[in-house]
């Protein structure tokens, strides 16, 4: 089974927004902690710059702090900073050392206190701190530090709780906004093909006409169209030869066919009545009749190529000559068993003798094909949808593509049987052509026993 | 048709030639042109019965030949001959002024048949029944009279018996008669020609008990009016 274009789309269009989504993901990840920094040092140059009034009373600076941090940034700063001073150290740590140590170099902020604060990024080891030198109103030095990884990670999981409480919500909603976007561009993509194709299927298979022109919708689509058009022209132009080729043969076969039979009807009008010479004459020309019905099917075919088998309709009691092809066909073989299921009153619009010919050829292969000349069953029924005409007899063993293939010209079923039968094959190619410009279908069911049946209908046959 | 004048316009000589034949064989006076400009200008100067006509021809085809002389005013009987069998090439013929078509290939007895029904119609001669000398088919009531004898046939005999009668002596093979009376032209492995002829027989013989018939069996052939028999 071929996949569905929409399936394959929508994977596609899903794999290209996971990309993107972890991508975004990456990319956050990457450079929202640095980002985090930038703003970590801004934040808390502004808490030290406003709280650090309070130092070096550590009880007010700290709850200055607690007040702030609630809606800063810096959440859980208050249990993280470390205050480092020359005279008076609390929760000292290594870090002070580096703090307070005169190598740093720091870098000046102009606050809004008018206050000259500084700060640094200094290593300790493996941690990384965020130092800001702030100088008291007595005049002493403290330093703030704050651990920049612990703040990281501290803001990282609370980002990634975020994120993922997020997801949860988004996703759905992601899933069915990946949906309609692959409906969308799946319509969008199909549009122009759909046009290329709504023109592909007018195309009329017998004359490679096609009804709606072949316009490329876009630019993209041109070469598409240009190939198919120049395809179509190829068609047209080897399908004509072909076409013309039977046409003319058929034609130029008729002016030796006349003047064969012409001269062997002389002939046989000179001979002696019933001598030898005058059988052999008449075999002649019923050879040369042959050799007419055939040219005669192969103009026939040539023009229902050409979609030149015009019918003539004409409104037609079906019944009656169904009844009177029984009847003639019993009087024609009466060693074939003939049988009629024949429903009255089946009425039809067709060309008379177009279907004469159809039913015609169709006892015809009935006649000889039939097994041990046993019997030929014809059956004319009709419902509320339309008729079905069917000719049955048991047949000599088929092959097994006999129902594809029947209809195919010069299609003779099994050769070793059909040598001995007259014919080219052309016959029920002929009929299906009959059938097709009536609308009708034709269509043959070889049974497991060996009984073969044709059928006829003005509506789709669904043969059991 | 005796003394009926043929003006045969027809290029392929093998054919003229054994048209020509059969035609001078049933009494007609043929003359015989080859091309399209020769066929118009004997047309205009002699007066001819019936014009029989190929469409291709070389100098004048045989459309424009048939329009020319229409155009002039001769309104002579014509049938034409022709390999296209199409039926706009018919129409056209027939639009163009053809009073007949006959496509190729063709028998000579149709075609002296279809000539035979186009002089009559023109002379206005009666059209209700065929004659041929004591054999009467009555087209209306398809009965026929024969030595003393009158019968109805039933639509086949009828159209049978009709077939032969159109050219009288002519052999028609089984296969022509099934193809004219029964519209096939396929064969049907049948002998249904045959049972018909024998029905056509015995309805003429019942009466007189003579076993004589109009229809003679051509052995290994078909079937022909007997002229012999009629004399």
């Amino acid at each position: 089974m071929k996949p569905s274009f929409r399936v394959v789309l929508f994977i596609n269009i899903l794999l290209a927004s996971a990309v993107i989504i972890i991508a975004n993901r990456v990319a956050i990840q990457t450079f929202l902690p640095l980002q985090i920094k930038e703003e970590l040092k801004t934040e808390l140059v502004n808490y030290v710059d406003e709280c650090g009034k309070f130092l070096p009373d550590r009880e007010d600076f700290h709850e200055c702090i607690q007040t702030s941090e609630k809606i800063s940034l810096l959440k859980g700063f208050t249990g993280r900073y470390v205050l480092c001073s020359e005279k008076n150290i609390t929760n000292y740590n290594d870090a002070c050392d580096s703090s307070l140590s005169p190598s740093i170099k720091w870098e000046g902020i102009k606050s809004s206190t008018d206050k000259q604060i500084q700060y640094a990024e200094i290593k300790n080891g493996e941690t990384e701190w965020l130092a800001t030198n702030f100088y008291g109103i007595d005049k002493e030095r403290t330093v703030v530090i704050l651990s920049l990884d612990d703040v990281s990670l501290e803001v990282s999981r609370m980002l990634r709780a975020y994120r993922d409480k997020n997801t949860i919500y988004v996703l759905p909603v992601l899933l069915l906004l990946v949906l309609l976007m692959t409906w969308h561009v799946f319509n969008v993509a199909m549009r122009p093909i759909r046009q290329i194709d709504k023109s592909i299927t007018t195309l009329d298979l017998k004359t490679f006409e096609i009804k709606t022109a072949l316009v490329a919708p876009y630019k993209e689509f041109m070469n598409i169209v240009d190939s198919f058009e120049a395809l179509r022209l190829r068609l047209i132009q080897s399908f004509e030869k072909a076409r013309r080729f039977a046409s003319d043969a058929s034609h130029e076969l008729r002016t030796p066919l006349t003047i064969l039979r012409g001269n062997a009807e002389a002939l046989i009008k000179d001979l002696p009545n019933g001598s030898d010479d005058q059988i052999r004459m008449q075999m002649v020309i019923s050879e040369i009749d042959r050799l007419v019905t055939i040219t005669q099917k192969l103009l026939w075919l040539s023009r229902a190529d050409a979609n030149k088998l015009k019918p003539v309709f004409k409104e037609i009691n079906l019944s009656d000559v169904m009844g009177q092809w029984v009847l003639d066909a019993q009087t024609f073989n009466p060693n074939i068993k003939l049988t009629g299921e024949i429903q009255p009153k089946v009425t039809w619009k067709c060309d008379p003798d177009l279907i004469h010919q159809l039913i015609g050829n169709l006892y015809d292969n009935a006649v000889k094909y039939n097994v041990a000349k046993a019997w030929i069953h014809f059956r004319l029924t009709q419902d509320d949808r339309g008729f079905y005409l069917s000719i049955e007899n048991p047949s000599s063993p088929l092959p097994a593509d006999f129902e594809k293939q029947a209809f195919d010209r010069f299609y003779r079923g099994d050769d070793a049987r059909s040598r001995s039968v007259d014919g080219l094959g052309l016959g029920l190619s002929l009929c299906q052509e009959i059938a097709a410009v009536h609308d009708a279908q034709l269509q043959v069911k070889v049974l497991d026993n060996g009984i073969a049946i044709f059928t006829l209908s003005n509506v789709p046959i669904r043969l059991i | 048709m005796n003394g009926t004048k043929v003006l045969l316009v027809e290029d392929e000589l093998k054919i003229a030639e054994f048209v020509a034949k059969g035609l001078k064989a049933a009494g007609a006076e043929v003359t015989h042109v080859t091309d399209g400009a020769t066929g118009l200008k004997v047309a205009l100067e002699d007066a001819h019965d019936v014009l029989v006509l190929d469409i291709m021809l070389p100098a004048m085809n045989g459309i424009d030949l048939m329009r020319e002389l229409r155009q002039s005013g001769n309104l002579r009987p014509i049938i034409i001959l022709s390999a296209k069998v199409d039926l706009e090439d018919r129409l056209e013929s027939f639009q163009k002024g053809a009073n007949d078509y006959l496509p190729k290939p063709f028998y000579v007895e149709e075609l002296i048949a279809r000539i035979k029904a186009l002089t009559q119609r023109i002379s206005s001669e009666s059209s209700e029944a065929i004659v041929y000398k004591n054999l009467k088919l009555d087209l209306v009531s398809r009965r026929v009279d024969w030595q003393g004898t009158s019968t109805i046939l039933s639509p086949r005999e009828f159209s049978l018996l009709g077939y032969l009668m159109r050219a009288p002596g002519h052999i028609y093979s089984r296969q022509q008669i099934l193809k004219h009376v029964w519209a096939i032209d396929f064969d049907p492995e049948t002998n249904v020609v045959d049972v018909c002829v024998l029905r056509i027989k015995r309805k003429l013989n019942r009466k007189n008990g003579s076993p004589a018939s109009p229809i003679e069996s051509v052995r290994g052939v078909g079937y022909r009016l007997c002229i012999e028999e009629l004399e």
